[in-house]
């Protein structure tokens, strides 16, 4: 299982990419650590590890492009969490990642994640790069 | 900063659904019919904690948490157990700095609106600094408050 932050939370399986961004075919864990407070007997992904694990797909797009290699969320401007996502009964979801760097050096990161065709979370947020 | 909590440690667990290791808060200062003040000390095991700091999605779950707290403490004084929450949506989330481990986090809650299970709030997060800045110059506090992060969310809690 390669780790992003929160130890084990998901596996990249593939990354597809075209012109105006990449889909990140991810798998959840679950017998990631984080599920036995979230919540006992109830596997819930939280919603802010869905974006963590955005903002590291999105890393790794920055890092394709030659724009930064590590970011920082400035401001989530929305963030909509439409569908609960479970890592046991559906493993599987779609990220979509697309990055785009403005004059000034900010970075806008547009994302959704998709699991069977349900929409689960779009985010909207500006990152700069971190130190 | 001296203001003691009403719930604080493994009491807050009579106000939240979570448990270790995703506790985000671990005080609760003062209630309202309006709103709430919480607080959080960033522990070096916590799991949102990168490079020696609390990572941005953990400065979300921390207000989320908070929420849950407030509506927690609503249920707990009528003997009912905390319930189920999400968030449903995240929106203008200002994250003015990244806290260290050992920073003493303060949330002020404002409750803007509520149906059906539905709570639309707004957030303040600060932190107390004991050293010398932590965050980018321009805060330039060595002591008293920074601000950390700033929005609104709304939180789904179940009706079970």
């Amino acid at each position: 299982m390669i780790s992003g932050m929160i130890k084990d939370f998901y596996k990249v399986d593939s990354v597809t990419r075209h012109d105006d961004g990449a889909v990140y075919r991810v798998s959840l864990n679950p017998d990631c650590e984080v599920y036995k407070g979230h919540f006992p007997g109830n596997p819930v992904s939280p919603g802010v590890c869905g974006i963590q694990m955005i903002r590291e797909c999105a890393e790794m797009e920055c890092s394709a492009h030659r724009i930064a290699r590590k970011l920082m969320i400035r401001e989530v401007q929305q963030c909509k969490f439409t569908s609960l996502i479970s890592p046991v009964a559906c493993p599987q979801v779609d990220v979509s990642i697309s990055v785009s760097e403005d004059a000034s050096g900010e970075i806008l990161l547009k994302s959704s994640v998709v699991r069977e065709g349900t929409v689960c979370l779009t985010l909207k947020a500006i990152c700069v790069e971190s130190r | 900063m001296c203001q003691k909590p009403l719930f604080s440690g493994e009491q807050i667990y009579s106000l939240i659904p979570q448990r270790p290791p995703i506790v985000m808060v671990d005080a609760l200062y003062s209630y309202e019919e309006g709103g709430a003040e919480t607080g959080l000390t960033v522990r070096g095991d916590n799991i949102f904690v990168e490079d020696g700091r609390l990572a941005e999605p953990g400065l979300m779950e921390h207000v989320a948490q908070s929420a849950a707290a407030f509506a927690g403490y609503g249920t707990f004084s009528k003997g009912i157990a905390p319930k189920l929450g999400y968030i449903a949506e995240v929106r203008k989330f200002r994250i003015h700095c990244l806290p260290e481990t050992g920073a003493v986090l303060h949330t002020a809650l404002k409750i803007l609106g509520s149906a059906g299970g539905m709570s639309l709030l707004s957030a303040e997060t600060w932190m107390y600094a004991s050293k010398s800045d932590v965050c980018s110059a321009e805060t330039g506090q060595g002591y008293g408050t920074v601000p950390v992060a700033s929005g609104q969310m709304k939180i789904f809690i179940k009706d079970e």
